[in-house]
């Protein structure tokens, strides 16, 4: 086949094709993968409630309820019962301080608002520095502190979290993402 | 040249990371474990020979001044098929620098 001349209409009518086939093409996959990356997504979820907060019967999934920040924003709390007792609640939090766009934390409380355990569902942190959050070394130490006693600031803030090296930013918007979920539970959750 | 030798120097002697430096970002980012390593491999892999099959069946009839163009429309749109296809089948691999 002898090569297309570059004239402005075979240039216009290829790239036209090209990208007419390859946004089909993108489509019908978006389609396709829509449902099951919801599930994904959805599964990861009911995985780090299960991280964070003990044993339970119901479905927190069913349960959950929104509850406003304050400030202008809500969180999603998943209650989680044992045979209809409460016996922990995970908070789906955020923050908009990270370093490079929001964190997007799952936090579970015991009903007096002790941090049973902290999951990192979403965040866009540095690789190797703020991506530290993730590992146990930072955030196991939030575990089994209340916050009422445990001033949820790092060590330059004059609070007892250890930051993270070079990642003070993350360790910031980490606390504060905790710190959101625990008094928007306090204010109006605790039943 | 033979034909094995045109297969084993993509190992060293023309291997893009190591030789071009290329794609060092994502190979020191992904690579934290041997199963994400394997993982860039499959889908760059994968990616590679799919957008490269597609351009030479396309090739003649791309006129020369909008080859780039047409080249990166094909090539990202494999790299987003596969990224949506590991999101959605492979979640616990699928890792994306930057998001």
């Amino acid at each position: 086949m002898a090569k297309t001349k570059s004239t402005f209409k075979n240039m216009v009518l290829s790239l036209t094709f090209i990208s007419l086939g390859a946004s089909a093409c993108l489509g019908f996959v978006y389609e396709m993968t829509k449902a099951p990356i919801e599930l994904s997504i959805l599964n990861k979820k009911l995985d780090a409630i299960k991280q964070v907060v003990p044993e339970f019967s119901n479905n927190p999934y069913k349960e959950m309820y929104k509850l406003p920040t304050g400030d202008g924003d809500s969180l999603e709390i998943y209650p989680a019962k044992k045979d209809d007792i409460i016996v922990g609640y995970a908070v789906n939090t955020n923050s908009k301080k990270g370093f490079s766009g929001n964190i997007n934390l799952m936090a579970g409380f015991k009903p007096d608002g002790t941090i049973i355990n902290i999951s990192v569902l979403a965040q866009k942190e540095t690789p190797g520095l703020g991506m530290k959050m993730t590992e146990p070394l930072f955030k196991n130490q939030f575990n089994d502190k209340n916050p009422s006693q445990f001033k949820l600031k790092v060590k330059k803030d004059g609070g007892p979290v250890d930051a993270i090296s070079a990642a003070t930013i993350s360790s910031r918007a980490f606390c504060d993402a905790v710190q959101r979920a625990y008094n928007t539970l306090q204010k109006g959750g605790l039943k | 040249m033979n034909q094995l030798q045109n297969f084993t120097k993509g190992f060293i002697k023309e291997n893009p990371i190591l030789v071009l430096v290329l794609g060092t970002c994502p190979t020191l980012a992904t690579t934290s474990s041997s199963l994400n390593g394997m993982g860039m491999g499959i889908a760059t892999t994968f990616v590679l020979i799919g957008s490269n099959v597609v351009i030479s069946l396309l090739s003649g009839v791309i006129p020369d001044k909008v080859r780039i163009p047409a080249f990166v429309v094909i090539i990202a749109s494999f790299v987003t098929v596969v990224d949506l296809l590991m999101q959605a089948y492979i979640p616990s691999v699928s890792y994306k620098p930057g998001t």
